[in-house]
């Protein structure tokens, strides 16, 4: 696992215009993996909603400790994509050719499953979910609803 | 016609009616709210919406807590729209993003706010994991391109980015089911109109976490092939 240590972060200093009109600073992550996937998380820092609660959190470190955390944790949920990912992946599933679509994903967040309501609703498609004990991990397949553009050009 | 209650969901809606070519409508919209109805950045998606989309037909009530739409083609092409301050560009860029594959032509928009807030994905991780996932997802390696000319930190924003969505006719399969394993990490550490150490700042913090794992996987006993 010598492969962990390679760890590189940018770091992007704007200044002037190219640095908007308020305060403000944050970092963002991504792991990524042997197949090619890629997962991330993110803290930015909320100066304008601070409050006494929230004072120590604004610390750079503090973002990125937490960060760094929250970036484990999403790798540690297993999937080919990270929480903020997995609505968006199952809806082109959904829209994909008739014929399997399938994904393997991790716990599901209130907003995927909410896509698999709407993609039901819409487009007629039910999703198979199977939850796999072994890799906690969620396997999810579909046949698409082969939706086509209609818009596009007819070359 | 679809029916649905309340303000959840709000996006997703409004790409699916649009996507399947089914109208909706949206009622009890805030309703018991003290501020009822639909909040700026949902009117300024439907603006936006409008600007990317032909003869669609939007009808809301006068309290805004009732809401008809009716979609039209989507036409893509260039585009520009101030996203305001409420919620960062990241809020537009899934519908958008979305919708724009299924277009009659490319889009090419300029979008102005915030870049980054913690609430939605921020411009970054659009730019390093959604658009690549996309590039593997539709087999379109060109025409998928973020560029941010400007960062906007809340409340005032001042942020610009410049997006690129390929069209395409349709999806082929999707097969991802192998998460494989970390091999390396990769970030941006990003600071506005603060002291240039900030981004150093916290680029130690994230380090701090994460070389304690990789010492951890380093020594752990579960890994006998480990080469250091």
């Amino acid at each position: 696992m010598q492969l962990l240590a390679d760890v590189y972060i940018f770091t992007d200093h704007m200044s002037g215009k190219e640095a908007g009109l308020s305060p403000g600073y944050g970092i963002t992550l991504v792991a990524e993996t042997t197949s090619g996937r890629m997962i991330s998380a993110e803290s930015v820092a909320a100066a304008h909603k601070q409050t006494s609660e929230t004072a120590a959190d604004q610390v750079p470190e503090d973002i990125g400790r937490h960060a760094a955390q929250a970036l484990l944790e999403e790798v540690r949920r297993g999937g080919v994509v990270d929480g903020a990912h997995q609505g968006l992946l199952l809806l082109l599933c959904a829209m994909g050719p008739e014929e399997i679509n399938e994904v393997r994903l991790g716990p599901l967040a209130p907003y995927a499953v909410k896509t698999l309501r709407h993609v039901r609703e819409f487009f007629g498609v039910q999703f198979s979910v199977r939850p796999e004990r072994d890799s906690q991990t969620i396997f999810l397949s579909c046949i698409g609803a082969g939706v086509k553009n209609m818009s596009k050009k007819i070359q | 016609m679809l029916r649905f209650e309340g303000s959840e969901h709000f996006r997703q809606r409004l790409i699916c009616s649009t996507l399947s070519g089914k109208p909706i409508r949206i009622d009890s919209i805030r309703s018991d709210d003290e501020n009822p109805g639909l909040r700026d950045y949902e009117a300024s998606l439907l603006r936006l919406i409008e600007k990317v989309t032909n003869g669609c037909i939007i009808e809301i009530n006068e309290t805004g807590t009732s809401l008809r739409y009716k979609p039209g083609f989507i036409t893509g092409g260039a585009v520009e729209h101030d996203c305001g301050t409420a919620r960062s560009i990241g809020y537009f860029l899934e519908p958008l993003i979305t919708l724009s594959l299924f277009g009659r032509r490319p889009l090419n928009a300029t979008l102005r706010g915030v870049t980054s807030d913690g609430t939605d994905p921020g411009v970054d991780v659009w730019r390093t994991v959604t658009l690549p996932l996309l590039r593997k997802i539709t087999g379109i390696e060109d025409g998928f391109e973020l560029k941010v000319v400007a960062r906007g930190a809340p409340p005032k924003g001042g942020g610009e980015v410049i997006l690129k969505i390929p069209v395409l006719k349709s999806l082929p399969p999707i097969s991802l089911v192998d998460e494989g394993m970390v091999k390396r990490i990769r970030g941006v550490a990003f600071s506005m109109r603060v002291s240039p150490q900030s981004s150093n700042r916290m680029v130690d913090g994230a380090r701090g976490v994460l070389n304690a794992v990789c010492l951890v996987y380093l020594h752990s006993s579960s890994f006998p092939n480990t080469t250091f």
